[in-house]
């Protein structure tokens, strides 16, 4: 031993099992930050990675350039690459053995850099005579490397080339949006087949791709300013922009800051658990820090101890902490990959996030030397008498008597041993209530996932409409679309559109459509006046669409004209909003389908909707489809909605994920706090045991001492945590969607339950411990 | 009248090598009203025969009865709510609760019971022990004589058949040690209680009515006026 702090890794050896606690509040802390900043990572990175292979992986296009002023902008030192782009799209009239073809001219390097291309065969053209084509073309017209085609303008001229590469069909579609048979040329050889008129130049865009450590938006505002540019000569490639956070006031950005909220909710709840760990730990060491004091060393020095203890714990802590968090982010990324491919595909197989190892490393030491500060101090606060005098948990020294009078004796002691030491009292509620508050401002998270991935109700995966938008399809046809097994259920509406209606003695414009029990269901959710239920079981009742323009209430008639003759209905509801009320200055009435046939005499349907069972497929779609003939045309969304119900899902695992860690957080942090608190106070529960405590007094007077906690706690969690959900839920929620903040009933009830429980059962473990001691051991113990 | 019965108490701890027999056969028995100490060298198992006594502690074998009634043939809840009716205790380090006042502190047994102090019996303690004025005091405004005042005011508010006492002047000044001997005299003879005091000083055992030596593990009765056996 050189110098007193070497005694840290020593004691730290003797006190391994006290420090057990810390050093998992620590592992959890670093866990929790560095699951959290390398999973967004990851995200980001796929999210990058996609939008790359979507668009290409170029920042601004630049139009009607000319080449100094290119070059002016490929010097500049935040250009990574940039080059001339220009494209002709196949209904240009260019063909290649009769095979119509879109045309791609650029550099080899803006080719592979920016539209991340690849050749599967062959090389890059190099001269204005070579020419490469995608695989399609090359399956179609059975080319072959060195080969010459003919490829034939629209005014039926052509040019010869030699084919030296052939590129993959998916990447090409980046170089022509939506185009796969793609013929690629150097710029010269675009000019050469000579297909404009006028300057070539002229019609070329230039692309550039800025470093990512660039302020893009300063750089592109400079490049303008500097090369007398106007807006209109500038495209963003605001997609891009928007994921790699260089877009301000995007909703991304908004996000971003939501997620920082929450991360340093985070950190906040981790000092309190390091800290009120470490105050325990300094707590049942008062005799030690007490016994070095007598041997000389000064407050400073004591400080320094405990703080090089936190740093001593973190070396192990840390590591292990972010190795846990490397395994978690790798399983929930591939979770997230098999459960919604078309949207994470491109996330990292075994992504390592330098970010997040960086981050929580920074925050782990940050959090663990901030939580060390009030047990410094309180350490360095310990008398070198306390430590000789044995009355060592006297340290506490309470200012005030315990009230013996309003409860039972093991109570009033109880809630006295919680509320005596103020600070301790605040670091413990303290503690409570912010894992509350975490849990609310996670919550919101679900409400989030709820409204922005789950398709509404009444979303139809295959749509049948009649051609003619008349009541023409047959209304058997429900019926036979039901008997196939991969459908959910099948429901039509009938529309009678500009139907003329006097409502309040004003004529209006109206569509009247039918709905069938499903539909009525669903309409209840918008229901702001009267009810459905007349609409469904009698006739000529109806419910109206709320609009700016009319002031229709429940009881009110509306004249109807259809087929010349005129017809009354009663207003029995108001509806707020309905996704068939799109169009402005158009009422919009809904009825069932016997009004609608007693109105019109129709009793065919204008749309048949049809929503499948989860694993239903495009065969099963096709199925439906061959039910119908003629006269109506199909709108397939089947892997539409499929896909938004598995981003869903993806995000479900993230979410709820999360919220059993905060959970798990809470509980853990619950017992861990209990224990510490008991273990503390075992020399003084000896004493009381040896005066006549019973055990079952002082399981109660423990329990006396955890509800104290726990009720403050969640009055505090209440305080802090309802007013911090409102924030979340109306910057993630109301802003996106317009929904209303309610107090989040459900989820405070769910967590108050769960501290509660946890708080009661927290107190069964020192309570057996404290049981199997004896009362002589209970005495002696430290 | 017999209060008191210890039968071939015995006491081990560890096993094999390690084993270490702190009470061997140790059997004695005390009168209503007397007053014994238990002297001996550090480690000779004073405590622990207090301790198995006072049923803060089991012993390994042998037999306690107090007032007829065998203490370890009880179970746990009973022996402890028997024990806080029937043993008074005072510790060398006083284990006051330090959030209780003095007031407090003394009814703590009574309360432990759910029953309502006497004031009267509870001012007639304070009275005795001169810690009147000092009755709403927390113990850590009290002198290390008066804590122990406290401690002896605790052990004796339940009127026990027995108050055992480890040391309780063992971190006190002599005046205050004198203090606290009084009182437990005054205590012994007045409310007529069975003692057991251990001690190493030599002088306060003068001043009981018997002695007994430990010496490892072993009891032997020095008997009755111990001055002239002592000196």
């Amino acid at each position: 031993m050189r110098r007193y702090l070497d005694l840290v890794p020593i004691s730290a050896k003797v006190h391994q099992k006290q420090s057990k606690m810390t050093r998992i509040c620590i592992i959890l802390a670093v866990f929790l930050v560095a699951v959290m900043f390398g999973l967004a990572d990851m995200y980001l990175q796929g999210a990058i990675q996609k939008q790359m292979q979507t668009s290409g992986n170029w920042h601004y296009q630049f139009s009607a350039l000319d080449a100094d002023t290119a070059t002016l902008i490929s010097v500049r030192p935040e250009v990574e690459v940039s080059g001339w782009h220009n494209t002709v799209k196949s209904d240009a009239g260019y063909s290649i053995n009769e095979q119509p073809v879109a045309i791609s001219g650029q550099d080899e390097v803006v080719f592979e850099d920016i539209y991340l291309n690849t050749l599967t065969e062959g090389s890059y053209p190099t001269t204005e005579n070579e020419i490469a084509v995608s695989s399609s073309i090359k399956e179609a017209t059975s080319l072959e490397l060195g080969a010459l085609v003919d490829l034939v303008r629209p005014d039926g001229s052509s040019a010869s080339f030699s084919v030296v590469g052939f590129l993959d069909n998916e990447d090409a579609a980046r170089l022509v949006t939506g185009e796969t048979s793609i013929a690629v040329l150097t710029p010269d050889g675009f000019d050469a087949l000579a297909f404009s008129a006028g300057s070539p130049m002229t019609d070329w865009d230039y692309v550039i791709q800025l470093s990512r450590r660039s302020d893009m938006a300063n750089a592109i505002a400079d490049i303008k300013v500097k090369n007398g540019l106007s807006d209109e000569q500038v495209t963003a490639n605001e997609s891009l922009l928007s994921v790699e956070g260089q877009l301000a006031g995007t909703n991304v950005s908004q996000i971003y800051q939501v997620a920082l909220l929450l991360s340093i909710i985070v950190m906040l709840t981790c000092i309190l658990m390091i800290s009120s760990t470490l105050n325990s730990n300094v707590m049942q060491r008062t005799q030690f820090f007490g016994s070095m004091r007598c041997l000389g060393a000064t407050k400073k020095q004591i400080m320094r101890f405990v703080r090089h203890e936190g740093l001593h714990w973190c070396k192990t802590a840390i590591p292990i902490g972010i190795g846990l968090s490397i395994i978690v982010v790798w399983i929930l990324s591939a979770a997230m990959r098999i459960i919604s491919p078309q949207w994470f595909s491109a996330m990292p197989v075994f992504g390592i996030s330098w970010i997040s190892i960086v981050v929580s490393i920074i925050l782990g030491l940050l959090t663990v030397l901030l939580a060390a500060r009030s047990p410094a101090k309180k350490a360095a606060k310990v008398s070198p008498l306390e430590a000789v005098s044995g009355n060592a948990q006297q340290v506490n020294s309470f200012h005030k008597a315990a009230n013996t009078n309003r409860f039972k004796i093991e109570t009033a002691l109880g809630v006295h041993h919680a509320k005596a030491g103020k600070k301790n009292y605040i670091l413990m509620t303290g503690a409570f209530a912010i894992c509350i508050a975490l849990f609310l401002s996670f919550t919101t998270l679900v409400d989030f996932m709820k409204n922005a991935f789950i398709p509404p109700e009444w979303t139809a995966e295959l749509s049948i409409v009649s051609e003619s938008n008349t009541c023409s399809i047959d209304n058997s046809m429900t019926e036979a679309v039901s008997q196939n097994n991969a459908v959910k259920r099948a429901f039509g509406r009938m529309f009678a559109y500009d139907v003329p209606a006097m409502i309040q003695g004003n004529l209006s414009n109206s569509n009247v459509i039918s709905y069938e029990e499903n539909q009525f269901k669903w309409a209840e959710d918008s229901l702001i006046e009267g009810s459905v239920d007349p609409v469904r079981q009698k006739v000529n009742q109806v419910l109206f669409v709320d609009s700016e323009t009319s002031d229709v209430h429940v009881g009110d008639s509306i004249v109807l004209s259809i087929n010349g003759e005129e017809r009354k209905v009663t207003v029995a509801g108001i509806l707020s909003d309905s996704p068939l009320a799109r169009l402005e200055g158009t009422e919009t009435i809904f009825c069932s389908e016997e009004t609608f046939t007693g109105l019109t005499g129709e009793n065919g349907y204008t749309i048949i909707d049809v929503q499948f069972q989860n694993s239903a497929s495009q065969q099963d779609v096709k199925e439906v489809e061959s039910l119908f003939t003629g006269d109506v045309t199909f709108s397939n969304n089947l892997s539409a909605v499929q896909q938004q119900r598995n981003l869903y899902r993806a995000f479900a695992v993230l979410v709820y994920g999360f919220l059993s860690i905060i959970v798990a957080i809470t509980v853990f942090h619950i017992m861990n706090t209990i224990n510490m608190g008991v273990a503390a106070k075992m020399k003084q529960y000896g004493a009381m045991r040896a005066i006549g405590m019973s055990d079952w007094q002082l399981v109660k007077m423990i329990v006396a001492e955890a509800t104290t906690y726990a009720v403050s706690g969640i009055i505090a969690g209440c305080i802090i945590g309802i007013p911090l959900h409102w924030v979340v839920f109306v910057s993630l929620i109301t802003n996106f969607w317009g929904i209303a903040w309610n107090i989040p009933f459900l989820a405070l009830g769910l967590i108050i339950c769960v501290v509660l429980l946890t708080t009661v059962l927290a107190v069964r473990g020192p309570a057996k411990r404290l049981h199997a001691m004896s009362i002589v051991e209970n005495i002696s113990a430290h | 009248m017999e209060i008191l019965k210890v039968q071939n108490l015995c006491k081990t701890y560890g096993k094999g090598e390690a084993r270490v027999e702190a009470l061997k056969n140790v059997s004695f028995s005390m009168e209503k009203g007397e007053f014994a100490a238990i002297v001996g060298e550090s480690g000779s198992g004073k405590s622990t025969l207090l301790n198995c006594i006072g049923a803060l502690d089991t012993p390994t074998s042998g037999n306690v009865y107090m007032d007829g009634q065998n203490l370890f043939s009880m179970k746990e809840e009973k022996r402890t709510i028997f024990r806080r009716r029937n043993i008074g205790f005072v510790f060398q380090s006083f284990q006051l609760v330090p959030e209780l006042t003095v007031e407090q502190n003394i009814m703590f047994p009574l309360l432990l019971d759910y029953k309502k102090p006497k004031p009267a019996d509870i001012d007639e303690i304070l009275e005795v022990l001169g810690l009147v004025d000092r009755r709403h005091h927390l113990p850590n405004q009290l002198s290390g004589g008066q804590q122990q005042r406290v401690a002896i005011g605790r052990a004796l508010i339940t009127k026990p058949k027995l108050i055992l006492a480890d040391e309780p002047t063992g971190n006190l000044d002599s005046k205050s040690s004198q203090d606290v001997m009084d009182l437990l005299i005054q205590a012994s003879r007045h409310y007529q209680q069975t003692i057991l005091m251990i001690t190493h000083n030599n002088n306060l055992a003068a001043s009981v009515d018997r002695v007994f030596r430990v010496s490892d593990g072993i009891l032997t009765d020095l008997g009755g006026k111990a001055n002239e056996t002592l000196s």
